[in-house]
């Protein structure tokens, strides 16, 4: 077996949608005959949305008229190894590149795929997806998964990638719910082909669906590839995560591509690196609370969230207050420490009891101790107070034992 | 991250400074060093520990307040929650989700809004009462829970030695 991950996550996908050169001349001067094919195809759109709705899922008249529609759309599909195809796999597995695989897969093989929005039921149905508890966590997924199989003949399509690629480098490590079904798995390979003319990438990293959909009707076709592979059986002494290694290795080599070790969560995370242009705030997201982020747009905002971090229980509207009239981190935390800002502490939800240390306690005057401003002054003092500490602690215990 | 850890932490010494807690002195060995402090805690009355003066040393990471301090006694401790090696084992010392003992709720773990003296506190609490549920010694749990006379007088004798005094 080749060998996994050896590139960066982002060559998985395309940074652009628009490509360079001669072939970016070309896409311009096609760009008005584009804009009103788009429109067009907007409108036909919508009939062959509502004649997919009404034609029963399973039959091959629905698939015909689709099949023409979606011609007429810019999406021809095409597909080779039908000899695999085997009419009673429940599971199929595919990469994913573009918004519109699983209409492309459902031309050829009428599928549901498990909902992962919370959409009514109606729309659901009329998009082919069906709700399998997704939301509820991978268990009942997969319970829901395992009933559906045994209950009804129209196979289960789901993208064990979880996240789409540009299909051309490599394959997203595969998540094994598809493959825990007890079930032989179907695998499909897709690959996606445009007009060099009118170079368009299908679906670039962090493009939003309709995007993608809306450059799918300017462009002038897309052609969807299906190839068929033969159906996969987990072995008895295959693990699941083993089962699933080899079905992306085996599609991994169909497509010529590399299997890699990268997960959508990895993809996720690039993503939001990717297009998170803003300077990256030092707090952890979980402590940004709503009235927080009404602070964002403020130019106080960094230096605010620098004093909270020093001083968390401090109320930001405090904070911002006399940071307006400060500007200075430094100066506005000497503020509140010395008590010259009053303020209610504002209690974490879960250790209510324990505050002691952060309330507004001002420091009383007869107490001896005091903060030096040089550090050096500052040692002297600790080390006095340590040898007196641990004189008058020894002094206690003496007279308290009588020794 | 370093510059907000340390203006975090002068701004702890500084607190604890100006109101110490009772039984409790902490601050940094050398302020050349501002991330390695040492603490003095005091045994909590009507305790086994009663008296004593414990020396620990805290060392702090970089991202302070993100993650917790590591705490650790420089003298010869016997308790429950204590390693053999005077590394403290209590919760608040612990990130959420960072459990290596695999009993604590979240409750009770670190989070940028705890601090050095709640730490210490929590010290002064565990060698009031140890738990002896999740030992980090086994020893000194075994014998806290079966023979607490034997326990008390070990004790006292860490009582005398960290004042000095004859045992």
């Amino acid at each position: 077996m080749p060998t996994a991950t050896i590139f960066e996550i982002k060559e998985l996908f395309v940074q652009s949608r628009f490509p360079t050169g001669w072939q970016l001349l070309t896409v311009i001067l096609y760009f008005p005959l584009g804009s009103v094919l788009a429109l067009l195809r907007f409108f036909i759109g919508l009939h062959a949305f509502v004649v997919s709705c009404i034609l029963p899922k399973m039959s091959t008249v629905r698939s015909i008229v689709l099949r023409c529609m979606c011609s007429v759309l810019g999406v021809i599909v095409t597909r080779d190894g039908t000899e695999n195809q085997m009419k009673s796999a429940r599971v199929l597995v595919c990469n994913h590149v573009t918004p519109l695989d699983h209409l492309a897969v459902d031309l050829v093989m009428a599928n549901i795929m498990p909902s992962v929005w919370d959409i009514p039921e109606l729309l659901n149905w009329a998009l082919g997806y069906e709700d399998l508890g997704v939301k509820q966590g991978r268990d009942v997924l997969i319970k829901n998964a395992k009933k559906h199989c045994s209950e009804s003949n129209v196979p289960i399509l789901s993208y064990p990638e979880g996240a789409s690629t540009s299909g051309k480098r490599g394959l997203l490590k595969f998540s094994t719910w598809p493959f825990s079904l007890e079930q032989p798995v179907q695998p499909v390979v897709i690959t996606v082909r445009r007009l060099p003319l009118v170079a368009i990438t299908p679906s670039p990293i962090g493009s939003r669906w309709w995007t993608d959909l809306m450059w799918f009707a300017f462009v002038p076709y897309t052609k969807f590839h299906l190839r068929i592979l033969p159906v996969q059986v987990k072995e008895n002494t295959e693990s699941i995560d083993d089962f699933a290694v080899r079905v992306q290795h085996l599609m991994a080599q169909e497509l010529h591509i590399v299997p890699t070790k990268h997960t959508s969560a990895d993809k996720v995370e690039y993503v939001k690196r990717h297009f998170d242009t803003s300077d990256a705030s030092p707090v952890p997201l979980r402590q940004k609370q709503k009235e927080q982020l009404l602070y964002m747009s403020d130019p106080l905002f960094n230096k605010c969230q620098q004093v909270k971090e020093v001083l968390p229980l401090v109320p930001i509207e405090i904070i911002r207050r006399d940071l307006a009239n400060t500007r200075c981190v430094d100066e506005t935390i000497t503020n509140i420490l010395e008590g010259r800002v009053t303020y209610t502490p504002e209690l974490p939800a879960t250790s209510k009891a324990q505050l002691s240390s952060w309330s507004t306690k001002t420091p009383t005057k007869d107490q001896k101790t005091m903060w030096a401003t040089s550090s050096k002054d500052r040692m002297k003092s600790y080390q006095e107070r340590k040898a007196e500490f641990i004189a008058e602690a020894k002094h206690k215990y003496m007279e308290k034992h009588g020794i | 991250m370093a510059g907000s850890a340390l203006k975090r932490l002068m701004a702890e010494y500084k607190q604890l400074t100006l109101n110490p807690p009772e039984g409790i002195i902490a601050g940094p060995i050398d302020e050349e060093n501002f991330f390695q402090w040492e603490a003095l805690i005091t045994g909590p009355e009507d305790t086994c520990f009663e008296g004593g003066v414990f020396p620990a040393q805290l060392t702090f990471p970089h991202d302070y307040p993100l993650s917790p301090p590591k705490m650790k006694f420089n003298c010869e401790m016997f308790h429950p929650n204590i390693y053999p090696d005077g590394r403290v084992c209590i919760s608040i010392l612990h990130a959420p989700g960072d459990d290596p003992m695999g009993y604590e709720s979240s409750a009770e773990r670190w989070s940028p809004v705890q601090s050095v003296e709640k730490i210490l506190l929590s010290v002064v609490s565990m060698l009031a009462e140890p738990n002896d549920e999740s030992a980090a010694n086994v020893d000194a749990a075994k014998v806290w829970r079966e023979d607490r006379d034997g326990f008390n007088k070990l004790a006292e004798k860490l009582v005398r030695k960290s004042l000095g005094l004859p045992q």
